[in-house]
């Protein structure tokens, strides 16, 4: 009788357990919001950065890994480009977009050669009236010396996609980039087309690869 | 209010020197009486495209071959803190120029904290050399005429490139000329072997405060004068509203073609 009852209570136990990881399982951890995506992205750049064990050139490739992961490079080609997007073939959409993603990874990696030990703080965020959400950020540092101050505001616009926030926009004390593209490539796509941007952005991205490799081969 | 202090940015135009101003006031107006009158397309914020491309080539010339390789050397051969102390004093010297502004705008409390600022480094700062009043809690605005004539309703109307001063619109370039009237040392009439040394100064120190934003925009834009004049357009109009630029600008978001076949059906 004695051990009847113990094994009802060990079972009912066992039940109870299994059923409340399952319930843990089901609504387990939140999906992040925007302002988290950004905070994770922003602590965890900084750290790569001020990491004193790592190479210039590590630290080129990890900031530039996180980019990769984080930035929708292909939302952010086509708004880039506006309207006009819609009248290429597949093979010219690939071939800009290609051309556009490396043009913005290769100014990501020069920015980390320029770190100087500046603070990124977020300040604050927002929803837009399309679902997209903008956090805002401050980098605080020291300008030549002095007292340490805000240097610049960057905000990032972050949409969701496939239950992921990626960012889609970044703007530098109140200019969007994706805006400034999109004027410049308005006044080439009106000049020359499509193949002259694509031509264009091509020269840009083999000429870094050229200061790349002179300065590699300078450093050895 | 958000207290946001200056910053250096590709966008950034601060005052550039006196003597040019002088010479610019009168190219000015000579500009404004030639083309009043002359609205062209309201959506087009360049009607002057052509000009402005010549003057912003030649201001690029006169860059590469000279103002850069002085403002290279003055940041070589100066040491930093001497040089720190050279662009706190022409700052300090021009700010009565944003004091009057915030003025102008009712930015009452802000006129008082700038004054503050002003008084503070002109007397404990020595003449303006050390900027102390930042670690005080008084940090440096950045405000000029344009974007009080911005906020009293003044459309910008055309852009347009000015010869060795940048980018500007005929409404912000009255900037340069009210600067030149509301800075103290223009009533001290002083001989030019003063001036043309200090304003030569205040030249080359500010291009080499500007060297980050020209090695930022000569690695991201693909047509720089076009990247310039966006930049320059936007920054003013975030300036203008502080930040919460109007809903227009938002537009650039909509057009997405998620809507769209993803894949372009075969002709």
């Amino acid at each position: 009788m004695r051990l009847n009852f113990l094994l009802a209570f060990i079972c009912a136990s066992l039940v109870t357990l299994i059923g409340s990881s399952l319930v843990f399982a089901d609504d387990a951890p939140p999906a992040p919001t925007a302002r988290q995506v950004m905070q994770k992205i922003v602590t965890d750049v900084i750290g790569i950065l001020r990491d004193p064990k790592l190479s210039a050139e590590d630290k080129r490739q990890k900031v530039q890994q996180i980019a990769y992961d984080n930035i929708n490079f292909q939302t952010m080609a086509r708004l880039s480009l506006g309207r006009p997007w819609r009248d290429l073939t597949d093979d010219q959409r690939t071939r800009y977009s290609a051309e556009f993603k490396q043009h913005v990874s290769n100014t990501y990696g020069h920015t980390t050669d320029n770190y100087n030990n500046e603070d990124v703080n977020v300040i604050g965020d927002h929803q837009e009236a399309d679902g997209d959400w903008t956090v805002q950020t401050s980098i605080v540092g020291s300008e030549n010396g002095g007292p340490r101050k805000e240097l610049v505001k960057v905000d990032y616009r972050l949409r969701k996609q496939d239950d992921q926030w990626k960012v889609i926009d970044f703007t530098v004390d109140g200019v969007s980039l994706i805006s400034n593209f999109r004027a410049q490539f308005q006044e080439i796509m009106s000049d020359g087309g499509i193949e002259q941007l694509i031509q264009l952005l091509h020269d840009k991205n083999a000429a870094n690869d050229k200061e790349a490799g002179d300065k590699n081969s300078n450093a050895k | 209010m958000t207290k946001k202090p200056a910053t250096k940015t590709p966008m950034q135009n601060k005052p550039i020197s006196f003597l040019s101003r002088g010479v610019l006031s009168a190219l000015l107006f000579l500009a404004l009486a030639c083309c009043t009158g002359c609205a062209g397309d309201p959506n087009n914020p360049d009607p002057w495209e052509k000009t402005n491309r010549f003057f912003y080539n030649l201001n690029d010339g006169f860059d590469r071959v000279a103002l850069k390789p002085v403002a290279d050397a003055y940041v070589k051969f100066i040491p930093q803190p001497i040089r720190n102390g050279i662009g706190n004093g022409f700052d300090n010297l021009l700010y009565f120029n944003v004091i009057s502004n915030d003025l102008l705008q009712g930015k009452w409390s802000q006129s008082l904290g700038d004054a503050g600022r002003m008084v503070t480094n002109s007397t404990i700062g020595i003449g303006g050399i050390l900027d102390v009043a930042t670690g005080w809690g008084l940090p440096a605005h950045d405000n000029d005429f344009g974007i009080t004539l911005a906020k009293w309703g003044v459309k910008p109307g055309p852009y347009i490139v000015i010869p060795l001063l940048g980018p500007s619109t005929l409404r912000d370039s009255s900037r340069y000329v009210y600067e030149y009237f509301s800075t103290p040392i223009t009533y001290l009439w002083l001989p030019y072997y003063i001036t043309v040394p200090l304003y030569s100064t205040q030249t080359i120190d500010l291009r080499a405060r500007l060297n980050d934003a020209a090695r930022f925009r000569s690695e991201v834009a693909i047509d720089p004068y076009v990247f310039t004049r966006n930049a320059y357009l936007q920054y003013r109009d975030a300036k203008i509203h502080e930040g919460k630029p109007p809903a227009t600008t938002q537009s650039i978001y909509d057009e997405d073609v998620d809507a769209e076949p993803t894949t372009r059906p075969a002709k």
